[in-house]
């Protein structure tokens, strides 16, 4: 390209708006340069392409924002060149290094930024010459004083070139040649950069700084001045600013403190520098203190040589730092001075060390004694102890015998708390250093066998200091400073018994086996065996919560100590049965005793779930609690406890299962623990067989467990760690089997087909008076709802591997039985079912019989006479009617014909069972309930419903027939709720299918259409307003469970309708849910309700005095366990009415309101005196409001 | 301006007379929270046709229990109330006390909800020349005014002994006239809207 290319393409870039524009043009005259055959002449060219705006003219004319553009063009050019690796000739840079440079001296207005920007891209060439760079800074320094004129970008540009040139490191040895130890470029430079206040480029000038510290050999007047300089800044803050710098104040910080940690040639600067500005007492602020106690800490970290640099100033700065601890209030600061000593002792060695911590001893066992500074003191000698092996070695002998002649002669309780808390500390640090890999590392030369002093912190400590502490009898007064001390006992004992020692043998516990043992016996008193028996750990202890507090500190204890010592867990366990057996001899019928079972269980529970363990080791754990529990009860079932203790154990059981679920190791419980292999039949049975054949106990045989021979077999496991997951599943299947076996058992039933074998209750459950009949019952729901947390973590091949399918109709019992819940004991056992059903997926369930169980369920529940089963039994064979309606595969052809044909029988049967004569008292109920159970049954099918019209015929009729009756349509239209009613069974977590329009779906399909007839066709026919009522009544009944947004569409009608079921509604599960629809609509759309607020507001107001006077009456009710559910709902009511007249005043402006203003408050007030104080409070914020409004 | 007393006796507040059971239930443990989510009762249950009574401890989550208007309702209604000389709360000055809030006929749930009650609620002032204590008293009563149902009758006294000028402070409290002018006054009304703020 000739030299017109040039100019033009300079004109261009000095025209230019854009950047991207800018740097095409700049990349136009870099390839040019970089492909012209004579490279001298094309960059003579390229230079001289922008004469035309390089000469300044007069002040008037000159055009210095075009020559500022012109010579950007050069060094964009030069950065395009520098990126591409293309380097011009040296002579060619030294030109333009001297053409660069002279701009500084000549050009201040346009040249400075482009110059600078230019220079660093030719300093970053290969072809550059070092010696260059000496006369790039000459050149800088010229701008003098204008320097600090130019704005702080361009002062930036030259903090990155300054910055660039030390970075190099052979500019740096050329620096170093040519000016020697005087560094003269330094003191040029730091004449030039005084007074910088940009964040930014105090960044850059700060590091410039440190790196000429590190890297050159300076007289001691060059660093002085090198010091003073950024001294001056510290401490240093940054101003809040408008325009932020993407800068903050700790950059700041750390950038300062990285200078005076630069070069231990400082040190004689720095150290008494920091220590004078930390003496400075009061003056200094928290945050000024900390950051002066930082940058100390950064220097005696890192300075080199310490002899010189660090050991020198010891005494002077633990003069200054022991006085922050001992004195000190901040806790921000204690910590930062505990930091910098550890840092200095860490730096100390030999002779050193051992004057410091003579010197500091002296200082400190004074204090020690001194009951207002021991806990001070204690915070000193423990960082001194903790800063390394040597200090530890050389400082615990005399603080052990100091603290323990202490504690001994000492008479204040807190004197004593605050010693045992230095020595739990002592133990904590050992333990840490003890992992610390400078001990780990078998060849570090540290390591010997009693570098921590192992012969003091084993049996020794625990006889001198703990026992006779935890042996003196509480004193009569001052029982809370006591306690204090028994908690910090525990909090001592549990982590000396995890002390090790430091050989170089494996390292061995510290702590004799007998000691561990009577550690865990004093633990477990106040943890497991008092509260079990109901006996108090200190006698004289008369609060609940101070004994609350004792349990838990030791539960607490417990949990950490466990891990440390693991043959413990068995010890607790076995006194966890014991303290339970004892108990139960002396008071059969104790409620607490039922509780503490649960709530001790917990506790060991949570020690098992340790994260402190390995998962195999939490495996163990778990297994072996589970067998207790299970012992547990075993020794009630043989004990003919009552059946609450049998509901205790399960639930511990559960919980345990539950938890191992979802701990760490095992993420995304709820899709079942990641496993590397699936559990099929053969691993099962393998791994059982072993399980059986070690000592567990076994249930269903009675057979006890026998703990040796299980810790044993425990052990013995091969299992991966990645196998532990399905290791554990496959026990806790077996563990259900375990539960299910035993409270279970089969039957011949020869009556209907010979041979045929069906389930019914175990031995245990016939022993006692009907009364317990409802307890009994409680257990099988909770024995199922712990098969269903076990069940629906298995995968679908494992459900099937397992043949639970099966299984959830035999219950586990050993022998063929059709799909079908068994009739016997009145269908007891059908919450056992449900609860193996609940957690199978789709497809888990043989198709056969999955129809069968489908059909023979209906045949029970839709009939016209009483069946024999409670409340509670229907309730489970209800959610069986739900789960396996929801798990039915509907894209099977011969399932969904099937259905088909179901349902039309179903519907027929309830014509005529509807259309029976006798409507009799008796009769109403059971059709009621076969109403319901039809209603269970669509539900499960809604949740994962078909579109197709011909495939809700069943659910048509539903809504037809349910509020049209005229009989008991009322109460048929309440219970339509249970359609979309919440049911856990329907949860996805339990592997429901859920479709996400199903709520839509039913309310555009089913509940829209009907809506016109919740108004009479004649207002004036009973018949017909009944009709209407029941309509109203199933419609509020299903919208309440909708979202808000499922009926929005269809608002107008709605509303209307609830504004005349205020008046039409009973008060109860009726009003409810009407007050509930319009709460929704309250907070979804206010706009809509707007132009009814006077209807719905008077509407309203009778409401709350209807269910006022309706609670009222119930008051007169004799059967008080009644008066509690009567009351509920009158309340439920009020409440709601309530809360629709707080939300008002938020949603609309008060000039809408204002008009019903007086009409409320005379309602409100007396709302203020309602029965129920909860309902009181609510009326009171509402009146407030009201009262209130503008 | 000076302060009558600058210096109050200061009580606190975890050791103000409250509804126990409260508290109990927000402190209870992670791993007992974990055993209630095992224990809970599952919702198949609770339908109106199997309420069958579940756990063995006595139920206490019904919000809805009948409980008539007691001592404690009234001291937690007024023992917020702000000083208003100091930022503390009555209660925490002692200012207002427990055993001095009498309500006759003595609360009780059989009772018919039109029956006049009367509310007697005796004031401490910190120092026996406290200028405020009219203030304050005044502050009670319309914090309990506006709070109570329509049958509740107020009566707000200083207690016996503890202030020098009682008699003429009680003649002022229970001069219904002059309260009604009080409140009209721009700067009191100024004031007690201050003292009522803290109260929820």
């Amino acid at each position: 390209m000739a030299g017109a290319g040039f100019n033009e393409l300079a004109l261009q870039y000095v025209l230019a708006d854009e950047k991207s524009e800018e740097r095409t043009i700049a990349e136009k005259a870099a390839a040019a340069i970089e492909t012209s055959a004579n490279g001298r002449v094309a960059v003579g060219q390229w230079v001289a392409s922008i004469n035309r705006w390089i000469q300044p003219a007069d002040d008037a004319n000159d055009d210095f924002i075009a020559r500022a553009k012109a010579l950007g063009f050069l060094s964009s050019t030069l950065e395009i060149l520098q990126e591409k690796g293309f380097a011009l000739k040296p002579e060619q840079i030294k030109l333009l290094v001297t053409f660069f440079g002279s701009l500084f001296s000549s050009d201040h207005r346009a040249g400075i930024t482009a110059s600078a920007k230019a220079l660093r891209h030719l300093t970053r060439m290969t072809t550059f010459q070092p010696s260059l760079g000496n006369d790039i800074i000459q050149n800088a320094c010229k701008l003098g004083d204008d320097f600090k004129l130019q704005t702080p970008v361009t002062r930036l540009e030259l903090y990155e070139l300054f910055l660039g040139l030390l970075q190099d490191p052979s500019v740096v040895s050329d620096l170093g040649h040519q000016h020697g130890n005087t560094c003269g470029f330094m003191i040029s430079l730091l004449e030039l950069c005084r007074n910088e206040r940009a964040p930014l480029n105090l960044i850059k000038w700060f590091a410039t700084l440190e790196i000429f510290l590190q890297n050159f050999t300076s007289t001691p007047e060059v660093t002085s001045e090198v010091f003073k300089t950024f001294s001056a800044y510290f401490p240093i803050s940054l101003r809040a600013s408008a325009t932020s710098s993407g800068v903050t104040a700790d950059d700041l910080k750390t950038a300062v403190r990285s200078c005076f940690a630069a070069n231990h040639h400082l040190a004689g600067l720095a150290i008494p520098f920091l220590l004078g500005k930390l003496d400075q007492g009061d003056a200094v602020t928290v945050a000024v203190k900390v950051d002066i106690l930082h940058t100390l800490d950064a220097c005696l970290t890192k300075y080199d040589h310490p002899k010189q640099s660090v050991i020198p100033y010891v005494d002077q700065i633990w003069g200054s730092l022991k006085y922050e601890v001992r004195n000190g209030e901040i806790q921000d600061t204690i910590k930062a001075t505990l930091k910098v000593i550890g840092s200095l002792i860490r730096r100390l060695d030999g002779d050193e060390l051992q004057s410091f911590l003579n010197d500091a001893w002296r200082d400190l066992s004074d204090d020690l004694s001194n009951p207002t500074y021991t806990a001070q003191a204690g915070r000193l000698l423990v960082s001194i102890a903790g800063a390394s092996p040597q200090s530890f070695k050389a400082i615990t002998p005399q603080a052990l015998s100091h603290i323990h002649s202490s504690i001994k002669h000492t008479s204040s309780a807190s004197h004593k708390q605050d010693l045992l808390t230095l020595l739990n500390s002592i133990l904590l640090v050992r333990s840490h250093l003890t992992d610390s890999p400078e001990l780990t590392e078998a060849a570090n030369p540290v390591r010997s066998s009693n570098c921590l002093e192992d012969e003091k912190f084993g049996d020794s400590l625990f006889l001198e200091i703990y026992l006779p502490l935890w042996q003196e009898s509480p004193p009569s007064s001052s029982l809370a400073d006591h306690i204090g001390l028994i908690r910090k006992v525990m909090e001592g004992v549990a982590t000396l018994v995890g002390q090790r020692s430091t050989d170089t043998n494996p390292p061995h516990r510290l702590c004799s086996d007998s000691v561990c043992e009577q550690i865990f016996s004093w633990l477990a008193k106040p943890a497991i065996s008092s509260p079990i028996e109901a006996q108090k750990f200190i006698e004289s202890i008369t609060d609940e919560d101070t004994n609350q507090l004792l349990r838990e500190s030791a539960a607490l204890a417990l949990k950490k100590a466990v891990p440390l010592y693991p043959p413990a867990f068995q010890q607790l366990l076995l006194q966890y049965l014991s303290s339970i057996r004892s108990a139960y001899q002396l008071q059969p019928n104790s409620g607490n005793l039922i509780s503490e079972i649960r709530l001790v269980a917990s506790s060991l529970c949570e020690i098992a779930s340790s994260e402190l363990l390995s998962a195999k080791s939490r495996l163990a754990y778990s297994m072996l609690l589970i067998s207790t529990l299970m012992e547990g009860l075993l020794g009630m079932l043989s004990e003919q406890a009552p059946s609450r203790y049998w509901t205790a154990f399960v639930c511990s059981i559960h919980l345990v299962i539950s938890e191992s679920l979802a701990s760490a190791s095992y993420k995304g419980a709820k899709q079942g623990p990641p496993r590397t292999q699936p559990i099929t039949d053969e691993c099962y049975s393998e791994f059982i067989g072993r399980i059986e054949n070690g000592g567990v106990v076994e249930l269903g045989s009675n057979k006890p467990g026998n703990y040796e021979l299980m810790s044993q077999t425990l052990e013995r496991l091969d299992i991966d760690e990645a196998d532990v997951p399905r290791h554990a599943l496959a026990y806790f299947i077996w563990v259900t089997k375990q539960l299910y076996i035993r409270f279970t058992q089969a039957q011949l039933c020869n009556d209907r087909t010979p041979g045929q074998w069906a389930i019914k209750l175990s031995e245990d459950f016939s022993r006692k008076d009907s009364s317990n009949a409802v307890q009994q019952d409680i257990c099988l729901h909770q024995t199922a709802l712990l098969a269903t947390t076990v069940v629906r973590s298995l995968s679908l091949e494992e459900q099937i591997a397992l043949q639970l399918d099966r299984e959830a109709f035999s219950l586990f019992q050993p022998v063929a039985t059709p799909y079908e819940i068994s009739s016997l004991d009145n269908f007891r056992t059908a919450p056992l079912s449900m609860g193996v059903l609940q957690g199978l997926r789709l497809r888990a369930i043989d198709r056969e019989g999955h129809l069968m169980a489908l059909e023979r369920l209906l045949a029970v529940l839709v009939v016209d006479t009483a069946m024999p089963f409670s409340d509670t039994t229907r309730a489970a064979l209800d959610t069986i009617l739900v789960i396996l309606s929801n798990r039915l595969d509907t894209k099977d052809r011969i399932i969904t014909d099937k259905k088909f044909e179901m349902e039309l029988s179903i519907m027929a049967a309830f014509r005529m069972h509807q259309n029976r004569s006798d409507t009799s008292s008796t009769h109403a109920p059971i059709l009621i309930r076969a109403y319901c159970s039809i209603l269970h049954y669509l539900a499960g099918d809604i949740s994962r419903f078909i579109p197709q019209e011909e495939y809700n015929a069943l659910l048509n009729s539903v809504f037809s027939l349910g509020p049209g009756d005229i009989m008991v349509g009322r109460q048929l239209a309440q219970s339509l709720g249970l359609l979309v009613s919440p049911k856990e069974c329907l949860d996805t977590e339990n592997h429901a299918i859920r479709k996400k329009l199903s709520g839509e779906w039913l309310f555009y399909q089913m509940v829209s259409p009907r809506i016109a007839d919740c108004f009479p066709d004649d207002p004036n026919s009973m018949v017909d307003e009944r009709r209407a009522v029941n309509r109203a009544v199933a419609t509020f009944a299903i919208l309440q469970h909708l979202k808000y947004d499922h009926y929005a569409g269809d608002l107008e009608r709605i509303v209307r309708v609830a504004i005349r079921s205020l008046s039409t509604f009973k008060i109860g599960v009726e009003m409810e849910s009407c007050l509930i629809v319009l709460l929704q609509t309250l907070e979804g759309e206010p706009e809509k309700l707007k132009e009814h607020l006077p209807s719905l507001i008077s509407g309203l107001i009778s409401v709350y005095d209807m269910a006022r006077r309706v609670a009222r009456a119930a008051d007169f009710m004799v059967d008080t366990e009644n008066v509690k559910a009567k009351n509920r709902e009158p309340s439920q009511c009020r409440k709601l009415v309530l809360e629709f007249f707080q939300k008002l005043p938020a949603s609309y402006d008060s000039q809408h309101l204002w008009p019903h203003r007086h009409l409320l408050l005379r309602p409100l007030w007396a709302a203020c005196g309602d029965p129920v104080r909860e309902i009181r409070r609510i009326a009171l914020i509402t009146r407030q409001t009201w009262d209130n409004l503008a | 301006m000076d302060k009558d007393n600058a210096n109050p006796t200061i009580l606190n507040v975890s050791e103000l007379p409250t509804r126990r059971d409260r508290r109990k239930k927000a402190s209870r443990k992670a791993s007992e929270s974990k055993l209630d989510a095992i224990m809970r009762k599952p919702q198949y249950l609770s339908t109106p046709f199997c309420d069958i009574p579940w756990s063995d401890d006595t139920e206490s989550d019904d919000d809805f229990t009948v409980e008539p208007i007691d001592e404690q309702e009234v001291y937690d209604l007024i023992s917020t109330i702000s000083d208003p000389e100091h930022p503390l709360s009555l209660g925490q000055l002692a200012v207002v006390n427990l055993p001095d809030i009498h309500i006759s006929p003595s609360p009780s749930v059989a009772a018919d909800p039109n029956t006049l009650t009367r509310v007697l609620v005796k004031i401490t002032p910190t120092i026996t020349h406290c200028s405020l204590a009219t203030v304050i008293g005044l502050g009670v009563r319309v914090r309990l005014e506006k709070a109570l149902p329509p049958n509740y009758r107020v009566d707000v006294m200083i207690k016996e002994g503890t202030h020098s000028q009682d008699d003429q402070v009680n003649k002022q409290l229970a001069d219904k006239e002059r309260v009604a002018a009080a409140l009209e006054n721009v700067t009191l009304k100024g004031v007690l809207d201050k003292m009522l703020e803290t109260c929820v």
